[in-house]
């Protein structure tokens, strides 16, 4: 039981990063990824080329390949090049991160988008409102009740995805928690973490549930 | 004075002509009633007239206001501010209410007048519920699109298009989307426009309807506009063969 208690604290420094990365990886990659479902919607075709191409490396690599190339790689990268600055391990991995979950929020709102109904659209521009209004009034609310229960999917996948940061020495709970089997060699260190992932993952799909629910009070 | 005048107009969908020279004038006051077969080019003229396609050839005047002109053997339209101001004239009713289902009753007439009027939300709202009594619906103010019948929702259609004080109103096929026990209360409404003179253009598969309200009805086929008469000529006793037909194949059903 001490030992557990032990465990509980030495683990739990790991969770600042953990949820850090969770946090800003959220903040950033939900408002980046409404911006890019624009992209993929938009008529310009060289720029829309470009983005295909991102999002098919991007969803069609390994998270943990990005993640190792964000470090190693950019930094071998900079070293050929003698540019001195070097990216750090974490920003490194908040920036693969970023870079990934974008893509996936990405294609989540241009689905949800797709699917609002032209007569939405229609509707709007016939009272007069500007396609800003319409986009702001009209259709991202409608977008986020749609998009809800995908959006909700990768969100509880981040946390558990957070734990990839280890391999590039990030200090993260996973980190902490391998440190710890190797040292003590003992299985404990692993209930820990799993307990702290579930805790995070609890509070995460209640959250998502109370925000499902506010949107409950109408249908499309 | 003319509310509407279309002249000329042409709309291809890729190889199929849907309006071949369609000419067309509305008075103010007067209520015009579009029938004609499917696939006749009766939806594409209204939205035509909505901005909601573009025509090719022709040319638009809205109030006064030419909205799409022809130069050169191609319409070109107002710029889109000015076009999106010029449109506010017209009202726009639409076959499927296409309410804003995350709005409240309430909400979806204020949307409007507040963001592109530039409303007092209090006023706003005061005048959505006078047009809510007008149709009907002072009790589902706060009700939400989902919780309306068909008949409910597009007596909240019409009256968010009057919130917008149009001078004119579109209608597309305003019943064909409900219940044949639903349509009454929609006409009924309709009908009450009529009265306060409020110019209308509708195309309605509606005989009866027509009869009663339209003070003039166009039959459309393929693409123009076959006879335009007084409800009691046209559908009555139709110069055209083939509006009699179609008028019988309606009757026969």
């Amino acid at each position: 039981m001490e030992e557990f208690a032990r465990l509980f604290l030495e683990l739990g420094k790991g969770l600042g990063i953990t949820l850090s990365l969770f946090g800003l990886t959220l903040a950033c990659s939900i408002p980046l990824g409404f911006l890019g479902s624009q992209v993929s919607l938009s008529k310009n075709k060289p720029i829309k080329f470009i983005y295909t191409i991102y999002l098919t490396v991007i969803r069609g690599t390994p998270l943990i390949l990005q993640v190792v190339f964000m470090y190693f790689g950019i930094n071998i990268i900079l070293i050929k090049l003698g540019v001195d600055p070097r990216i750090d391990r974490y920003p490194a991995a908040l920036l693969a991160f970023i870079i990934n979950y974008t893509a996936y929020f990405s294609e989540i709102f241009r689905g949800g988008i797709q699917s609002i109904n032209k007569g939405q659209y229609e509707a709007a521009s016939v009272l007069g409102l500007t396609k800003r209004a319409t986009t702001m009034k009209i259709v991202i609310p409608q977008v986020f009740k749609i998009v809800m229960p995908s959006l909700g999917n990768e969100v509880i996948t981040l946390v558990k995805d957070t734990a990839l940061v280890n391999i590039i020495a990030v200090t993260d709970l996973m980190y902490l928690t391998y440190s710890a089997v190797s040292r003590d060699v003992s299985i404990m260190p692993l209930f820990v973490a799993g307990i702290f992932y579930l805790a995070i993952n609890s509070l995460v799909s209640a959250v998502l549930k109370r925000i499902e629910k506010r949107m409950n009070y109408y249908r499309i | 004075m003319n509310m509407l005048e279309v002249k000329h107009l042409y709309k291809s969908f890729g190889t199929t002509d849907v309006l071949k020279d369609v000419n067309l004038t509305l008075e103010k006051g007067e209520v015009l009633a579009i029938i004609g077969p499917s696939g006749s080019g009766k939806s594409t003229l209204l939205r035509c007239i909505n901005c909601l396609e573009r025509a090719e050839k022709g040319d638009i005047i809205l109030d006064n206001i030419p909205i799409a002109t022809e130069k050169d053997g191609h319409t070109e339209y107002l710029k889109e501010d000015e076009l999106r101001t010029a449109r506010l004239h017209l009202g726009m009713v639409f076959q499927n209410f296409n309410l804003f289902p995350h709005l409240s009753v309430l909400q979806n007439l204020t949307l409007a007048p507040i963001n592109v009027d530039k409303k007092d939300p209090e006023q706003a709202k005061s005048e959505a519920l006078i047009l809510l009594e007008k149709v009907g619906l002072s009790e589902k103010a706060d009700s939400y699109p989902f919780e309306l019948s068909g008949g409910q929702a597009q007596r909240v259609a019409i009256a968010r298009a009057l919130a917008m004080d149009p001078d004119m109103l579109c209608f597309d096929e305003p019943t064909s989307a409900l219940d044949p026990e639903l349509t009454g209360e929609v006409l009924a409404v309709i009908k009450d426009l009529a009265k306060e003179h409020m110019t209308m253009l509708i195309v309605t598969h509606e005989m009866g309807f027509a009869k009663e309200v339209a003070t003039e009805v166009c039959f459309m086929d393929n693409g123009i506009i076959l006879e335009r008469g007084k409800p009691q000529e046209l559908l009555v006793n139709p110069k055209e063969e083939r509006i009699r037909s179609f008028l019988n194949k309606l009757l026969s059903v």
